[in-house]
């Protein structure tokens, strides 16, 4: 029995070292629509996702708790190791096939529902989060980053900031810093009005609602929509609606953040459950031999 | 500074090794190599200090540590090799150091950490690897010198030989396993997800399972469990240099 089980972990773990180490190798699927079938399988974007893959580690699993059970392995220690590595294996298909990721990208001084970004009609997360500021800290050099900060007001909370290494916990959700970029501003001169806002806003003016997009650094024109009706316009230049002329002038770059939302059920677990692995290799290897 | 303490340590390490291998007594080697291993802790000091992070983050930094730790391991823990053989562990550490000094000048530009490397996990995760790298290399020299010897393992001396790789490749198991889980601690802390299917850690997860086969041998003979020591031997060279050099992932920077 006992050498059965260790066949099969040396098949198992010989094909997964295999598909591993043939896939970094390969591109993703994109850049290799004419690969053999059989090579397809290997692409490094189908193969760590695919059945396959799945179907190995959760062989490898059920494998070490049979041999647990059936007595392939000798010793106690032994099986509680073995145990807690199929744990970990069975805890990473558990966490793979039900938390949830989202990105949501703020724009500073505008604001998004969590819950519209997660789904959810939870009150809990019935929180409007909006972006007080960015911030991009950079190394006493002035040129590499060192931080990037999203300070954040929570309704209902205090400010908080989210950064990377520094992720925010709300519930069952955590906000982690992915990226950001620069979004360009425009201002609207409307009669005596002025209106600042950024590509792909809506402002609203004595009930228009004045929306635009088409914003090329190459060929700097904007498409404005007053109304839903649209208008081409220079970078600075001027349209009518309304019988009104309107002046548009670029305004400030302002920053956009992008923040992950990632529901953590079972990430802790399968952490301290890596911790006790770890312990238990130990007690194997040196304690208990 | 850091060159002058650097080249200055090469050289005591070339006076222990020629003292070692004039079959010296420990008193002169063991002198010659403190001085060394001194000198190398005060060059890596006055990198950390100016560059404003431990010497974990680029190629040059991380031969400077792994030649470090065969040097400590070899003062420290000298029991365990064969002083025969020490030598050959104490010229591993003087190819590692050679190696970072004779790398192109842009390799050793200290450079601010990003923000991502900016985590207490890089204190953990670094160190366990390399020193995982380290009981490997020792597992290789012993694996090579089993090779070289002939291999009748019912030999006193083959038998305490196989018996000392067997601990270094445990010492590995354990430190790449650590490096893994704190690396996916860490990820999942930054970025909040702990595995990316990176080039570099699919080759540290290949290491792990190589590793993973020794300890699972239907007949665990040493030509085996010696042929295993060097495909994983192998396998840790293109983690930590192939992966760097031929694919391009999170671990890039590395």
């Amino acid at each position: 029995m006992h050498k059965i089980f260790l066949r099969i972990f040396q098949v198992v773990v010989i094909l997964l070292i295999l598909g591993l180490a043939i896939s970094t190798f390969l591109p993703p699927s994109s850049h290799c629509p004419d690969c053999p079938p059989a090579l397809r399988l290997l692409l490094p974007d189908r193969f760590y996702d695919s059945p396959l893959h799945a179907s190995l580690w959760l062989v490898l699993a059920v494998s070490m708790i049979i041999a647990v059970i059936f007595r392939g392995l000798r010793t106690a220690s032994q099986k509680i190791l073995h145990l807690l590595l199929a744990l970990i294996f069975l805890t990473i298909f558990f966490e793979k096939s039900t938390n949830r990721r989202f990105f949501m990208t703020i724009k500073e001084g505008q604001a998004v529902n969590l819950s519209d970004v997660i789904h959810s009609s939870t009150p809990e997360y019935n929180l409007q989060l909006r972006l007080l500021r960015f911030e991009l800290e950079r190394h006493p050099d002035g040129l590499r980053p060192k931080a990037f900060n999203s300070h954040l007001l929570i309704e209902g909370h205090k400010p908080a900031t989210v950064s990377i290494n520094r992720p925010l916990a709300i519930g069952r959700y955590r906000l982690y810093q992915n990226a950001y970029h620069e979004v360009p501003t425009f201002k609207f001169l409307v009669a005596e009005d002025t209106l600042i806002a950024a590509v792909g806003d809506t402002v609203k003016w004595n009930e228009h609602r004045i929306w635009f997009d088409n914003y090329d650094l190459h060929e700097p024109s904007l498409r404005v929509y007053w109304d839903g009706i649209p208008n081409h316009v220079s970078l600075s230049g001027e349209f009518t609606a309304d019988r009104m002329r309107i002046r548009v002038t670029p305004g400030p770059f302002i920053y956009a953040s992008i923040i992950e939302v990632v529901e953590v059920a079972g990430t802790a677990f399968l952490l301290f459950v890596s911790l006790l692995y770890l312990v238990a290799l130990v007690n194997v290897f040196w304690w208990n031999r | 500074m850091e060159k002058i303490g650097l080249y200055t340590a090469l050289i005591l390490y070339l006076i222990a090794f020629v003292l070692l291998i004039t079959q010296s007594r420990w008193r002169s080697w063991g002198i010659a190599i403190s001085l060394s291993v001194l000198t190398h802790m005060g060059a890596l000091v006055v990198r950390s200090l100016s560059a404003n992070h431990p010497p974990f983050t680029n190629l040059y930094e991380t031969l400077l540590l792994l030649s470090l730790l065969i040097a400590l391991r070899l003062l420290f823990w000298q029991k365990q090799i064969e002083s025969r053989y020490r030598w050959l562990v104490l010229l591993t550490g003087i190819i590692c150091l050679g190696t970072a000094l004779l790398l192109p000048a842009h390799f050793s530009v200290s450079r601010p950490l990003m923000p991502a490397l900016n985590s207490f996990w890089m204190y953990i995760h670094v160190p366990a690897y390399f020193f995982g790298y380290m009981a490997l290399i020792l597992a290789f020299l012993f694996a090579l010198i089993f090779l070289g010897t002939g291999k009748n393992e019912s030999a006193p001396e083959i038998a305490s030989l196989l018996r000392k790789l067997h601990n270094e490749v445990k010492i590995a198991f354990l430190f790449l396993n650590i490096g893994l889980v704190t690396g996916a601690f860490w990820a999942y802390f930054s970025w909040g997800n702990y595995w990316s299917w990176d080039p570099k850690e699919v080759w540290a997860l290949i290491d792990v399972l190589v590793l993973g086969i020794y300890f699972h041998l239907l007949k665990p003979r040493g030509t085996k469990k010696v042929w295993i020591v060097l495909l994983a031997f192998l396998c840790m060279l293109f983690t930590y240099f192939g992966v760097s050099f031929i694919l391009s992932g999170l671990h890039s920077y590395a």
